[in-house]
């Protein structure tokens, strides 16, 4: 009887710390969403909604090239996430080792993520002009056949649009990683340092995998930032243009729901959008439980 | 001797830190020094600090623009949205890090990947509900929202930090 009860208060209990973020989440976001499910069946058309069942979707994946070439920038910007890695392993790596000024210059790194992506975006377009700071200095360095309008010429926009995202991110993944290194064993270094490994090796053989975890978090942040979170950017800095070389699937959602008037259309983006993501973050934490439970 | 050689090793690491801190504040710094400037200067001499420094632009903007009133409602909202997604995810991030439960992977993974929905789609029914129970042009109401927009991310950063805590502590006394 008495372990019946305790069987009873250990099931229900968790479900009370998760249940606040629970009816909040239903209320805003899968009420939404549930209707946003609903309206991507539909068609929309002089305040009338006609059912077309999958037919928004088919449309959307087999034959809207502007779509296709949406995802596919949107996975040329997934780039971003190993230079992110590397930079802000390597930085922190740096910012870690006991030097003088650490702090200010951490304090100076973290400076472009409490800017607001708007003004980044305003002041980039501003820098990255055919007159801005960024050609100025190509031109005094002798590289003047560098110099061009970074955001105006298709071939180039969507690596300036990478550039700034990268400038503002890598702020964050620095200040996660000297929080990660700080939490690594000092004991592992002082018996690497005893079997005679230099810092190279220190680094790859210590530091990489005792941020195993760290990694894996920063990975699935910035997937999310990709594909979710850099509308911002993106419209501020250039609208998708020119000639729809930085159009991205958020772009996209909203081209469909307020330029378009095709509420239905823009519904099935937001639910593909919606499931890229939730997949991948599910495999992700799936792969990592098989990991754990090898390991032990 | 050897303090100053110790010295010189670590001037690459100087050197690296100096160039990407410089690359991380000169659009603050450009930001910073456009603010103090009148327009006539601002096409004139576009990176260089001011030669006059003017608060002019500052001074409407409080003054013609109502700044204050912005500036306080989001002193309010902040601090409200804050105190909710903190209280609310610091719950939720315990039981999904220590805890064991069924559907627990499924209930995690859904929550994050809702950081995917693009907030456009989600406001209009959003708002709709919000006009039924009389909570538009609340701070109340807008703060459950803001806080509801944050917590996925909240969620999944302080289950992660959880996570890294070992068990023993809270088993003691």
């Amino acid at each position: 009887m008495v372990s019946l009860k305790a069987e009873g208060f250990k099931n229900y209990k968790p479900y009370l710390y998760i249940l606040p973020s629970l009816i909040l989440i239903i209320i805003i976001y899968v009420y939404p969403l549930v209707l946003n499910v609903i309206q991507s069946f539909y068609r929309f058309s002089g305040g009338r909604g006609i059912f077309v069942g999958f037919d928004n979707y088919k449309y959307l994946i087999l034959k809207d090239s502007l779509t296709r070439g949406a995802f596919l920038h949107n996975i040329q910007i997934l780039l971003v996430i190993p230079i992110l890695l590397v930079l802000s392993i390597f930085i922190a790596v740096l910012l870690s080792e006991r030097i003088r000024f650490a702090k200010v210059y951490q304090a100076l790194l973290y400076i472009p993520f409490i800017i607001s992506i708007v003004v980044v975006g305003i002041v980039f377009s501003r820098l990255l002009r055919w007159d801005g700071i960024i050609n100025f200095l190509l031109n005094k360095i002798g590289l003047g056949a560098l110099i061009r309008d970074w955001l105006g010429d298709p071939k180039y926009a969507l690596y300036s649009v990478m550039a700034v995202i990268i400038w503002r991110e890598l702020a964050f993944g620095i200040v996660l990683f000297i929080a990660g290194i700080g939490n690594i064993n000092q004991e592992l270094y002082e018996a690497s340092k005893i079997d005679g490994a230099n810092w190279w090796q220190q680094l790859f053989h210590v530091t990489i995998p005792q941020l195993k975890s760290v990694i894996s978090f920063y990975v699935i942040y910035n997937y999310m930032i990709v594909f979710a979170w850099i509308f911002t950017y993106v419209y501020v800095m250039t609208a998708g243009g020119p000639v729809n070389s930085t159009t991205i699937l958020e772009l996209q959602i909203f081209n469909f729901a307020f330029k378009k008037n095709m509420m239905g259309m823009a519904s099935s983006l937001a639910i593909l959008l919606f499931l890229m993501i939730f997949v991948f973050i599910y495999l992700q934490f799936r792969m990592r439980r098989v990991a754990m439970v090898e390991s032990y | 001797m050897k303090y100053l050689k110790d010295r010189l090793s670590k001037a690459p690491i100087h050197i690296v830190l100096i160039i990407s801190s410089i690359i991380s504040i000169f659009p603050c710094y450009y930001i910073i020094v456009t603010a103090f400037k009148d327009l006539q200067e601002h096409y004139n001499n576009i990176y260089a600090p001011p030669a006059r420094w003017t608060f002019a632009n500052i001074i409407t903007l409080y003054t013609e623009y109502g700044f204050l009133r912005s500036t306080l409602n989001s002193i309010i909202v902040t601090a409200l949205s804050i105190l909710l997604a903190l209280v609310i995810s610091t719950l939720a991030g315990y039981a999904y890090s220590k805890m064991k439960f069924k559907a627990k992977e499924f209930l995690f993974s859904f929550t994050i990947a809702l950081t995917g929905v693009p907030v456009m789609i989600v406001l209009i029914p959003v708002y709709v509900l919000a006009s039924k129970i009389n909570m538009l042009n609340s701070y109340i109401g807008v703060s459950f929202v803001y806080a509801t927009f944050m917590l996925p991310f909240c969620i999944f950063l302080l289950t992660s930090f959880f996570r890294s805590i070992p068990q023993e502590p809270r088993q003691g006394p």
